[in-house]
């Protein structure tokens, strides 16, 4: 690292730094992550749920309504689906059926917030409505020929297309993309596995990407890989954009930038070593929340690590309309969500 | 007496804070092989404002004034190299271990018993190709067993005098990774068609210790002229109550003989 830019993020900004009480007098204390200007206040007693009443297992993805509401989507069949104001008040939940929640979608339909559920048990993806009533089952996707049974289906995610499209990934089975109109019906698929540059391994998430309204694209997750593939909206592969080191969970887009929970470090697999990336609109890292700040050849950074242990899996961010952050964690003691606020 | 207030104060807010401090996560540490013919050379990345990673070379766990890494580190001694992240605004990582060997003697031939299939990455080499210390267990350099026992048998060059055997064995517990309950050192001297029983090791696993790379290393007596030696490893099997896998089955994983 270079000397000038270590006392510019030292002075700043950090990878994570806690602000001792001596210097700062009596000032309230926090722990500070992020780099530059996407710095964050680390709250980890945002949730006021009580566990004994209204459990979670892994705390997979989140989502915000239109009423500002937070949803969080867990695979505990107490309660799928735990709804917070953002003071973290539980307001709601609802939803049993779900053994297998992991990705949750939220969709406005002329007006009308609609969810998307991908159960890996199930092997389904469901269209529901915002308090839980079923919409819409899609079963595995034999139309696409690549399937004999629906165990090799384990969908991971959806994105949903201004025009109600439905992309579907399946990232614990075979890595495809499967598109479908608004009413379900299969239009295509694409990517998959193999050692193509348009194939996946671990397609564990989908967003589209409108930063650029003349060209809108896809932005899958390819998380073996390390690294974020874009296609066209109709499946064709455009490029690759590497994260060395990062296991990239689901590309999460709020205005000019892209959020995605880490959920571990390649070199430290296994060890609760995951962070919070933000990458802004040239898809250069521009803050990393609990890890290091890369320097880039080209448009290649070097190796992304966690630095401090703030988090131990993250799988998800939500970004709120007030540009807070909450932070759902896989496989870590059943711990609330996390909320960050912009300093 | 105001002054005195406000000091008071001011030490219980500080020491309020110190609860909250942020542990630093352990380095990321690339060596080619823990295992050096003339020399290797350690390069570490940590790029945390406000923290360094400090390194002992004398068993001593790091501390603030042990030194702090700043360029590749030569390696040319045997030894264990321990360092950890450290900060004052932080609470120190976890201390991480490097076990470092000399190469050994060249062997005839290895051969083991049969590893599981998901860590069984060309048995009959692997073992002695000079790649060993990676702490991943999923790197390629290492053979993994579910099995209730491993063999490990090594056929010596004939102008060899071999008088220590050191195999390297992984610990994580974490990831259902144990050390052996028990190893069992043999030997064979030339003519003979029995194996000798030189040594019986027993270990014990009550917690979870972290990820470990040891090298555990077994001696014969110089009057003895082995042509070939043996170590049979017992898996834990079933992982003990006091281990959230209790129950399943445990694993062993090997890296690396090494014959002095």
């Amino acid at each position: 690292m270079h000397r000038r830019s270590f006392i510019w993020q030292g002075s700043i900004a950090a990878g994570g730094i806690f602000i001792p009480g001596i210097m700062r007098g009596l000032m309230p204390d926090y722990v500070e992550l992020g780099h530059h200007k996407k710095r964050y206040r680390l709250d980890t007693q945002w949730s006021k749920a009580n566990s004994g009443t209204h459990p979670v297992k892994d705390c997979h993805e989140m989502v915000q309504d239109q009423k500002g509401r937070i949803l969080l989507l867990t695979n505990h069949t107490q309660n799928n689906v735990l709804i917070y104001d953002k003071k973290g008040t539980l307001l709601d939940s609802w939803g049993t059926e779900y053994p297998g929640a992991h990705g949750l979608t939220l969709f406005n339909e002329n007006g009308t917030d609609v969810l998307f559920i991908c159960d890996n048990n199930r092997h389904q993806v469901i269209k529901t409505t915002i308090d839980g009533k079923v919409l819409m089952t899609l079963e595995y996707p034999k139309e696409t020929g690549q399937y004999e049974k629906a165990d090799q289906y384990i969908p991971t995610e959806t994105c949903i297309a201004a025009n109600g499209d439905i992309y579907v990934v399946d990232g614990y089975g075979k890595d495809w993309v499967v598109q479908y109109n608004h009413k379900g019906e299969y239009i295509r698929h694409f990517g998959g596995q193999g050692n193509k540059d348009e194939n996946l391994a671990n397609a564990h998430g989908i967003c589209i990407d409108n930063r650029n309204p003349s060209q809108p694209c896809l932005v899958v997750t390819s998380r073996v890989q390390n690294a974020f593939k874009r296609y066209t909206l109709d499946g064709k592969y455009i490029d690759t954009i590497p994260l060395p080191g990062a296991w990239v969970c689901r590309p999460v887009i709020n205005g000019d930038y892209l959020h995605v929970a880490v959920l571990q470090t390649n070199a430290r697999l296994d060890e609760k070593s995951g962070f919070v990336l933000i990458i802004d609109k040239n898809y250069r890292v521009v803050s990393n929340l609990g890890g290091n700040l890369p320097e880039y050849t080209g448009n290649i950074p070097e190796e992304l690590y966690q630095t401090v242990r703030a988090f131990q899996y993250p799988h998800d961010v939500c970004v709120d309309d007030e540009e807070n952050l909450y932070v759902a964690q896989w496989n870590s003691g059943q711990v609330y969500p996390y909320k960050l606020k912009p300093i | 007496m105001t002054r005195h207030f406000l000091f008071c104060l001011i030490l219980t807010v500080q020491y309020g804070k110190a609860q909250q401090k942020l542990q630093l996560a352990p380095p990321i540490v690339q060596v080619p092989s823990s295992i050096y013919s003339d020399s290797t050379r350690l390069t570490i990345q940590f790029n945390q404002p406000g923290a360094a990673v400090h390194y002992t070379w004398d068993d001593r766990e790091p501390v603030a004034s042990d030194p702090v890494y700043q360029s590749p580190l030569p390696v040319n001694r045997d030894g264990v190299l321990k360092l950890r992240s450290m900060g004052a605004d932080y609470l120190p990582s976890e201390t991480l271990k490097f076990p470092f060997r000399k190469m050994g003697q060249p062997v005839a031939g290895v051969r083991t018993s049969t590893p599981h299939t998901y860590y069984a990455n060309q048995p009959a080499k692997i073992l002695h190709d000079g790649i060993a210390g990676n702490n991943n267990y999923r790197s390629g350099t290492w053979l993994g067993f579910d099995s209730d026992t491993v063999t490990v048998e090594i056929d010596l060059k004939k102008e060899v005098k071999a008088h220590k055997l050191s195999l390297g064995i992984l610990k994580d517990e974490n990831s259902w990774i144990f050390f052996p309950k028990n190893i069992v050192f043999y030997f064979q001297e030339a003519g003979q068609t029995n194996w000798t029983r030189a040594e019986m090791r027993q270990y014990r696993s009550d917690s979870i210790s972290g990820r470990n790379f040891v090298w555990e290393s077994f001696s014969l007596p110089s009057t003895k002229k082995p042509v070939k030696l043996k170590l049979l490893l017992e898996n834990i099997s079933p992982i003990p109550d006091w281990h959230p896998g209790k129950g399943n089955k445990g694993w062993i994983f090997i890296d690396e003989v090494i014959i002095d």
